[in-house]
């Protein structure tokens, strides 16, 4: 079961590294986040502790309903739908994905923990997409794949208490929140989402 | 002897059955769009029809045409005895995966040719587009065979299809491989979104476009040899990543229980693509590198998983 999750994971991840349209960046998210909780009620099941269940409820009413809602919004306003001219085409983006995965699982040889790897690949699949795209929106998912990378690496490593696992999720949310609003001021002052235009802002 | 035997009337089966299957999933693709569709028997009457007919060939045409149909329905032919169906035996030597790729490249290469051979703007458009993607499939092709050697030390199909049977449990690798080669098999037998096999629209056709030329018995031996070669592509994704059940003992049952298992699982296969192939449009030419750049990432991540274990 786990395998099948983690598989879907990285497979998710690899997806949303070059595709271009936003609607299918926040489904490949939604259904990374999906995975991940059913990876913590998994876990919650196996060790019977009911923390893991918080972590899993938190990330169902956070990554698939607020923030596809605040995407969903600002992808609206903003009357965007798709990455025009990101920095690396969507063929390359899948190449370079591929060669920094295996980078990275050659520097993890010694770490015998699957999820643990995936945490860390997700957290360079999320580095990558925000490299690679202009859109401030798909920036943004690249920033939560990240988040979605520590939230596995939570799960991996330690046993943190509640109050830090809320932390987490709220940090996401105000994240999340701030650069929808970001982004809505960046296509009304610009009338894009590019974020290069925001180096226009220091003349 | 016998397990001899019985790996040659295995692939005799597959070789008969597959119109038979090619029947089946357009049924279920006529179920999903919600209309009742021709029966599962009617590739073997098209066959029939196609038989029947006589020989056209343009006179722009080489010796290629002549007898390329031909050489593309003996090398499906032959490749269906290099694989496992329903039985495997670690003992049966033949079957090395790279003779087999080889082969099913040669078939599309003299498929190119005759597209090339016409002398029609369409079958040269068709050609050069089926090499495209080919050029894109390749790698990841290589990329899933490094990984199954590396994962059971062994070229050899039997033989890898053997020691997957005995897997209790599928390990995230060798899921990812599985999901790589299945965008493969999209690829190399022309289905959406790569190609779409029902189009006769000029400007987006691949496959048909190669053999937009032939006719009679020529078209028939093209049409067998492609849904032979989809069949011996989906057998072979079933029986290297996914061989549960598989007989590897010279005993009734559980040679039936496989059957059993083999059929199920193609008919869940054939499922999948129906789903996929009645759900998605067809990928631009130029987006179809990007699909298979996934597929090659996957496998990539899969061989360096099992790699670094």
């Amino acid at each position: 079961m786990i395998e099948i999750l983690i598989a879907s994971i990285l497979m998710m991840g690899i997806f949303t590294v070059g595709v271009r349209r936003i609607r299918m960046i926040k489904l490949g998210y939604m259904l990374q986040s999906l995975c991940i909780s059913f990876i913590c009620i998994y876990l919650g099941m196996k060790s019977g502790d009911f923390h893991y269940f918080i972590v899993g409820g938190l990330t169902i009413v956070a990554k698939l309903i607020f923030i596809p809602y605040v995407i969903d919004k600002a992808s609206a306003k903003s009357n965007q739908n798709r990455e025009m001219q990101p920095y690396i085409t969507g063929f390359w983006s899948y190449i370079f994905a591929g060669i920094s995965i295996a980078i990275s699982f050659g520097i993890l040889r010694n770490f015998g923990n699957d999820i643990l790897k995936a945490a860390i690949v997700l957290m360079v699949i999320g580095a990558m997409i925000i490299v690679g795209k202009k859109n401030v929106i798909t920036q943004m998912i690249g920033f939560l794949t990240m988040e979605n990378g520590f939230v596995l690496i939570q799960l991996a490593l330690v046993k943190m208490s509640l109050l830090i696992e809320a932390g987490i999720m709220l940090e996401v949310l105000i994240l999340s929140g701030i650069m929808s609003m970001m982004s809505i001021y960046i296509s009304k002052e610009f009338n894009t989402q590019d974020t290069d235009h925001l180096i226009n802002l220091k003349e | 002897m016998k397990v001899y035997i019985m790996c040659i009337v295995q692939s005799l089966f597959l070789i008969i059955i597959s119109p038979l299957f090619t029947g089946v999933l357009r049924k279920i693709k006529a179920f999903l769009r919600g209309y009742k569709g021709s029966s599962i028997l009617q590739p073997y009457y098209d066959i029939h029809k196609l038989v029947g007919k006589s020989r056209v060939i343009s006179n722009n045409s080489s010796f290629i045409t002549v007898i390329g149909p031909l050489f593309c329905f003996a090398g499906a032919i032959g490749i269906a005895f290099f694989i496992p169906v329903f039985y495997t035996n670690a003992l049966v030597s033949w079957g090395n995966i790279l003779v087999i790729f080889f082969g099913l490249a040669l078939i599309k290469f003299i498929n190119s040719l005759i597209g090339l051979d016409s002398g029609s703007t369409f079958g040269g458009m068709g050609s050069s587009r089926e090499m495209f993607i080919s050029f894109f499939g390749e790698p990841i092709l290589f990329i899933l065979i490094l990984f199954l050697y590396h994962e059971t030390k062994t070229f050899n199909t039997f033989y890898i299809s053997f020691l997957n049977s005995k897997l209790l449990l599928y390990s995230v690798q060798h899921i990812m491989a599985g999901v790589a080669f299945f965008i493969l098999i999209l690829a190399e037998n022309a289905r959406i979104p790569i190609d779409n096999p029902e189009t006769h629209l000029e400007l987006t056709m691949v496959h048909e476009a190669m053999v937009l030329d032939m006719s009679g018995p020529d078209l028939a031996l093209l049409e067998l040899s492609s849904s032979i070669k989809f069949m011996i592509f989906l057998t072979l994704g079933l029986n290297l990543f996914l061989p549960m059940n598989m007989a590897s003992t010279m005993e009734w049952i559980p040679i039936f229980i496989s059957l059993a298992f083999y059929l199920l699982k193609m008919i869940a296969a054939l499922f999948a693509v129906a789903i996929i192939e009645t759900s998605m449009a067809k990928f631009r030419l130029f987006r179809v590198p990007e699909l298979l750049a996934a597929a090659f990432s996957i496998g990539l991540t899969a061989l360096t998983i099992n790699f670094f274990l």
